[in-house]
């Protein structure tokens, strides 16, 4: 019997068709391996959690953070003291420096004379 | 969970979910691997490494996959298609042995299972001969049984593009077997 080219074709691609090759376990195994592997990289709690730290630590971390705290305090101690410990402290300077702390042009003629 | 379309499954993956993973393992690499070997000439080694690659860059991109927006095979074929191109490019430098060329092999094989072997080794041995798009174009339509449509969107090309290159190939793979329809047992004395 003589075929057709057309059939001998057919005949051949229909062989391929039947003969699809069936992965191996092993390479079913591998494919999941790598499935695992990608998945857990983009996993968020870790990732977020290390960009957070490298933040703080590039801000100074810790001794960075002690100084801001202190100077925070600071700053609130200062608000809510009483103002006349300031003035008393100004009271001081002036008595170093032959000035009337009292006087409202206290400091700037001191200014302008150093501009003189 | 058979009926969950691919698509659904890779974003269950990309969710975290890796039973959609072991899901799509089964159902798409004898897809992937079966048309790895035959744009590989049936290097089976090769194919193997291309299912691989190809189900890896899958995995890469299932937290960004838009559901709507593309099937998860068209995007597979086009990749391992890409990749399968890649190889041959490189490997074309190197002599690749016929085993149906080989004197040894002139003789027909005793059992049909030796016959069916020298034919898929003929046939694997014509499409090496094909350029690789017309060779995509027959793999994809005559053994893995997609829609002119579907190699369209594969392959980035219009159908009446899909519908040439077929028949190019065909054309040419006939020519390629004409003289051997003999040695194939397709023709009596």
């Amino acid at each position: 019997m003589k075929m057709t080219d057309e059939d001998a074709l057919e005949d051949l691609l229909g062989h391929a068709r039947k003969a699809r090759p069936t992965p191996s376990d092993a390479l079913l195994a591998r494919i999941e391996v790598d499935a695992a592997a990608e998945i857990a990289k983009h996993a968020a709690p870790p990732a977020a959690r290390c960009s957070v730290w490298k933040t703080f630590s590039a801000l100074g971390g810790w001794p960075a953070f002690a100084s801001l705290t202190a100077a925070g305090v600071a700053g609130v101690w200062i608000g809510a003291t009483d103002p006349a410990g300031v003035v008393s402290q100004s009271f001081g300077t002036a008595m170093i420096t032959g000035l009337d702390a009292t006087d409202p042009g206290y400091g700037y003629s001191e200014f302008a004379w150093g501009l003189e | 969970m058979d009926d969950i379309p691919d698509e659904a499954l890779l974003v269950a993956y990309g969710n975290g979910d890796m039973e959609a993973a072991g899901l799509l393992i089964r159902r798409l690499t004898p897809r992937v691997l079966s048309f790895a070997t035959r744009m590989l000439s049936g290097d089976a080694a090769e194919a193997e490494d291309v299912t691989q690659e190809a189900m890896v860059r899958l995995w890469r991109i299932a937290p960004d996959w838009r559901q709507g927006e593309a099937k998860v095979t068209t995007w597979l074929y086009k990749v391992v298609a890409n990749l399968c191109i890649d190889r041959l490019r490189k490997c074309r430098h190197q002599v690749v042995v016929d085993p149906v060329h080989d004197p040894a092999d002139d003789a027909p094989g005793p059992t049909a299972q030796l016959i069916a072997a020298d034919r898929l080794a003929a046939l694997d041995a014509a499409l090496r001969e094909l350029p690789a798009r017309q060779r995509q174009t027959v793999i994809l339509r005559h053994i893995e049984g997609l829609t002119n449509p579907e190699i369209a969107r594969v392959m980035d090309i219009g159908v009446e593009a899909v519908e040439s290159l077929t028949a190019r190939g065909k054309r040419a793979l006939k020519a390629a077997l004409e003289g051997r329809k003999y040695e194939l047992g397709y023709e009596d004395d």
